[in-house]
């Protein structure tokens, strides 16, 4: 019957998006590690400043608001799949993951004790 | 040469000269643009899309003599692949979000407009205008069509065509005919579904819309077996377009399909992607079309307008494309009369594995944004194609709103490996009769031959060359300063004079390593 259906759907929905509202957690040596994978990597076409290189800007508010609606596992997904440009795909797990937490101190989000893991990136966001 | 460089302070909308009084080019000067030698009208010159001048003032035995008179800089980096257009003597090009006007002779700054989006873009490349009494019409990196008054860059209209916040964009230089402008989205590769337009040139009122994508009873819509898959189709038109006068008709290179390497996820043929599709320019009704590869999954994209030519009386259009071919059609017959491999190619026949496919060429080779130049007087179709090999690799499909669409990767080789390529194929038959290469440097941006045999180009590194259109041997070199060229070369007279204008600065940051430099127009002639 389809209206049950849909109902649980709905609070399936529900829940995750609660689940999505917890401020991602990484630690400062990962945003450290992925300031120098980003440097080499990344800079010259996003910029120093992650939105001053020309290619799409990976801080500041129209950053933010475009990826509201997705979860880090969904930027981590474009990332691995499509950067760096030339070669998609070939950094290390670790490598990315440090990139995420890059970013996400640089818009903003604080580092604590507990790191980033792969397996939190799918309740993560970059919400505030 | 830095002494002549502008020294331009780019206003917002500023008007740096008097005010110009634009009123053409008028619908019969746009009938004659390809043969005109006073000026260069559209993207690839004329309606036909041969990039060929007549002009013969500079030619195989003086262009040693040719001198850069000055450089306009833009003072920005990121793409420029526009062709320098000409009319009464200035020059109009645009480089993302700005419209330039400068002198065609002195690279005086006459006016530059910048757009203020109004909403996201995936890519803000742009490749030029299109010019007609008196207005200068162009699309935008947010999916924007825009007019200009000519004279002073004041904006005349604006229409918004697609939501660029799901990847739609317009990089394409429209064309207009008949007081109409045609226009198409690019973005297959984030997901859209393209479509072909026609806008009134006065209002911007759209006039027809050509689902490039067909679903329903469309013809061509059973060529996608799964038709929920036609809502993320693809089919991008990217660069500009290509008319024929005498019969009405428009022709259309569409891009890839998407998502770009998980074919199994759009089963059929995909029609119109990888196609020259022709259509009536006056009501948009689907004519024919000729599909370059069906189904495709290497984002082998038929990206570069066609070009429309003789052969002994018998009509003929051709178009290269990304996979490293030259096709040739009977436009009689409605048949293929050639399919002629311009660089190696490798594996495009088998099916794209997890695992990883090695393919020749990866997918920012072959032809891309610049198509054959038809050489008159030597009956030769001379396209610009890139040797450059890869792994192209199935993924998962993941649609995220405004980002790549890919359902997989692709991994290019060392760009060091890529060889740039000018070549002359005999137009009649395909038979190649020449090649210019330079190994490690890509040749990406628009050829144009000559009536003085003179083949015209720029390659990767900010070489401007000039080489026997009999022979393809080198008979002059520039550098525009280290200046990556991904334009295109422009030629007509001022006051009786032969120019010749290059656009150089085009950066793709990810592919080329090295110091970026600025957006140049560089502008040569006999001294």
């Amino acid at each position: 019957m389809p209206r049950p259906a849909q109902s649980v759907a709905l609070l399936i929905s529900l829940a995750a998006s609660a689940a999505l509202a917890a401020p991602p957690a990484f630690t400062k040596a990962q945003a450290d590690a992925g300031a120098k994978v980003y440097k080499a990597q990344c800079a010259a076409c996003h910029g120093a400043a992650l939105n001053n290189g020309g290619a799409p800007k990976l801080a500041g508010p129209e950053f933010l608001k475009k990826w509201a609606a997705n979860s880090l596992d969904d930027f981590h997904f474009i990332m691995t799949s499509t950067m760096p440009q030339t070669k998609p795909g070939s950094l290390k797990p670790a490598e990315y993951l440090n990139l995420v937490a890059y970013v996400l101190q640089k818009n903003g989000f604080k580092p604590g004790a507990k790191p980033l893991t792969a397996g939190a990136l799918k309740t993560g966001t970059f919400k505030k | 040469m830095k002494q002549h460089l502008c020294a331009a302070s780019l206003l917002l909308s500023a008007l740096l000269s008097p005010a110009l009084a634009v009123s053409g080019p008028s619908q019969e000067e746009l009938n004659t643009a390809d043969q005109a030698t006073d000026s260069w009208l559209m993207y690839n010159k004329g309606y036909m899309g041969q990039r060929y001048s007549p002009l013969d003032q500079v030619n195989a035995d003086n262009v040693s003599g040719l001198r850069r008179v000055c450089t306009f800089d833009t003072k920005d980096d990121g793409g420029f692949q526009a062709t320098p257009q000409m009319y009464k003597g200035v020059l109009f090009f645009t480089q993302m979000y700005r419209t330039f006007a400068i002198d065609a002779a002195t690279c005086k700054p006459l006016w530059v407009h910048k757009y203020k989006p109004a909403g996201t873009s995936v890519l803000t490349t742009n490749r030029g205008v299109a010019i007609a009494d008196g207005v200068i019409y162009r699309g935008t990196p947010d999916a924007h069509l825009i007019a200009l008054d000519a004279g002073t860059g004041k904006p005349l209209w604006d229409t918004k065509v697609a939501d660029s916040s799901v990847g739609y964009f317009l990089s394409a230089a429209p064309v207009v005919y008949n007081g109409r402008v045609y226009i198409g989205e690019a973005g297959a590769d984030w997901g859209i579904k393209a479509h072909m337009y026609a806008f009134d040139a006065k209002t911007g009122k759209k006039a027809w819309t050509f689902d490039l994508i067909p679903t329903g009873s469309q013809y061509g819509a059973n060529t996608w077996q799964k038709a929920d898959s036609t809502a993320t189709g693809g089919g991008s038109t990217w660069t500009s377009y290509t008319i024929d006068a005498a019969t009405g008709l428009l022709y259309v290179s569409v891009g890839n399909p998407a998502p770009d390497f998980a074919a199994q996820y759009r089963p059929g043929d995909n029609l119109f992607t990888n196609s020259v599709v022709a259509l009536n320019a006056e009501t948009g009704a689907y004519d024919h079309h000729y599909q370059q590869i069906r189904n495709d999954d290497k984002d082998y994209d038929t990206a570069a307008a066609p070009v429309l030519y003789d052969v002994n009386g018998q009509k003929r259009m051709a178009v290269a494309t990304k996979a490293g071919w030259l096709f040739s059609y009977n436009e009689t017959a409605k048949n293929q009369v050639f399919k002629q491999a311009t660089i190696k190619v490798t594996n495009q026949e088998k099916p794209t594995t997890r695992a990883g496919l090695n393919i020749c060429p990866n997918y920012s080779a072959g032809t891309q944004w610049s198509g054959p130049s038809f050489d008159q007087l030597n009956n030769t179709l001379v396209v610009p194609t890139v040797d450059w090999c890869g792994v192209v690799k199935l993924g998962e499909v993941r649609l995220i709103k405004g980002q790549l669409f890919f359902g997989g990767s692709m991994q290019l080789d060392p760009a060091g490996k890529a060889i740039g390529n000018a070549v002359a194929f005999d137009a009649a038959t395909g038979q190649e009769r020449w090649r210019y290469s330079t190994p490690g440097v890509r040749i990406v941006g628009g050829v144009t031959t000559t009536g003085g045999n003179l083949t015209l180009g720029g390659a990767m590194d900010g070489t401007f060359f000039a080489l026997d259109s009999r022979s393809g041997k080198v008979l002059f070199k520039d550098n525009i300063d280290g200046a990556l060229i991904g334009g295109g070369v422009s030629t007509y007279t001022v006051g009786g004079q032969q120019y010749f204008a290059v656009i150089a600065g085009n950066t793709s940051k990810g592919a080329v390593s090295g110091k970026n430099v600025t957006g140049r127009v560089a502008i040569y002639t006999l001294r």
